[in-house]
């Protein structure tokens, strides 16, 4: 799953992202270090509840673009499980469709999720590359400091 | 001999076209001469005025507003034509603040319109002479694919709406507000400024103003962008 995140990853402007199943546990995560993982994780359960809460209202969510003050976070949900995308704001959207849509029929043809803790366990093992800190945009890194 | 034929030119005024010239950069190059006088601005049934003296504007009229309203109504206005006539003057003055601060103001307004951000600027029918009504029902009615519309306070009141959907609209975006505030403090993305939710059957669309929430429902069969893009240029009046 991480290598289908870091194929998005190479977009420009991506910051970073994440594949979480329907109840907003996280599988896999490419985020730069200065995201707190546990306040990520407590988001994702609630972006998770989002999709639901707007299931009756919109028929289930095809795609969803939330907009922040320091930039944008994309949601495409595959099945029981959604790619997160955090995006600088001039991120190009038609471009990032076209990578979340090879993205998305990669993630189809994954198997079955392993449990969480076996994930867990494997990413202390292995921890994941992250992308680089001058990779990040000068007025998230600004606001992730003052956090 | 140039000097006379350019105050020959300012004393008989001239017409212009605010496609052309920018009404911002205008209202610069008048402030920079020390301008006295009245600039028209003219956008369809609506006639918009600013009134120059040394340089500063001093008062604005557009329809039954005046002041601060009436200025900020009038320089969000994408296209138009204007006079410029160096002999009209007032003895009102309804404005105080230097034209520099209602220029960098204008602009940022200009910016967060641009943006979608409804603005709470007066109605329509206090902007026109003709008096029609000019509510979120008039200005959204003719978007393409939207459905509902429903323009609520920060607290969620709604005061303005459109469509059989707006309760079930109002209570789903003020849901994805109170979610994505909580998202975006825990991704560290900061405050939440708007979002387009692409539905199978309908889609959802935010945008927020400094005093306003407005929801926006569209049929999932026109893609959500149009719609937004639909919005905007209403909201921003050149639709």
């Amino acid at each position: 799953m991480e290598s289908i995140l870091r194929g998005v990853l190479a977009s420009p402007g991506v910051i970073g992202g994440l594949v979480m199943d329907d109840a907003g546990r996280i599988l896999a995560q490419t985020l730069p270090e200065l995201f707190d993982r546990e306040q990520v994780a407590g988001a994702a359960v609630v972006l998770a509840e989002q999709q639901v809460g707007l299931e009756e209202f919109t028929g289930g969510v095809r795609t969803g673009e939330l907009r922040f003050e320091l930039g944008k976070l994309i949601l495409r949900p595959v099945a029981d499980r959604s790619i997160v995308l955090i995006c600088e704001h001039g991120a190009n959207l038609q471009m990032l469709s076209i990578a979340l849509n090879v993205a998305a029929k990669k993630l189809e043809k994954v198997p079955a999720l392993p449990p969480v803790a076996t994930v867990v366990a494997q990413e202390k093992a292995k921890p994941v590359s992250q992308p680089g800190y001058n990779d990040i945009p000068a007025a998230y890194r600004a606001a992730m400091i003052r956090r | 001999m140039q000097a006379a034929r350019h105050l020959q030119q300012e004393a008989a005024g001239f017409d212009g076209a605010v496609s052309g010239m920018h009404l911002l950069d205008l209202l610069q190059v008048k402030g920079m001469s020390r301008f006295t006088g009245r600039i028209a601005v003219d956008r369809g049934a609506a006639t918009g005025l600013l009134f120059f003296r040394d340089g500063e504007v001093i008062h604005a009229e557009l329809g039954t507003l005046d002041g601060r309203p009436a200025f900020d109504a009038i320089v969000v206005w994408g296209d138009g034509s204007f006079r410029v006539e160096p002999k009209v003057t007032t003895t009102r003055q309804t404005l105080t603040d230097r034209l520099q601060f209602l220029l960098i103001d204008a602009v940022r307004l200009q910016d967060e319109l641009a943006a979608g951000m409804p603005q709470g600027l007066p109605p329509q029918s206090e902007i026109t002479q003709s008096g029609r009504r000019g509510d979120v029902k008039e200005r959204l009615s003719g978007v393409d694919g939207l459905t509902d519309a429903a323009l609520t306070t920060r607290q969620g009141e709604v005061v303005q709406s459109l469509g059989p959907q707006v309760a079930e609209l109002a209570a789903s975006g003020l849901f994805l507000v109170g979610t994505a505030e909580r998202i975006g403090e825990g991704m560290g993305l900061g405050p939440f400024k708007g979002a387009v939710i692409q539905g199978q059957r309908s889609h959802l669309i935010v945008l927020q103003g400094p005093r306003n929430f407005l929801f926006a429902g569209a049929t999932g069969e026109v893609k959500a962008s149009v719609v937004e893009n639909g919005i905007r240029q209403a909201l921003s009046g050149t639709h």
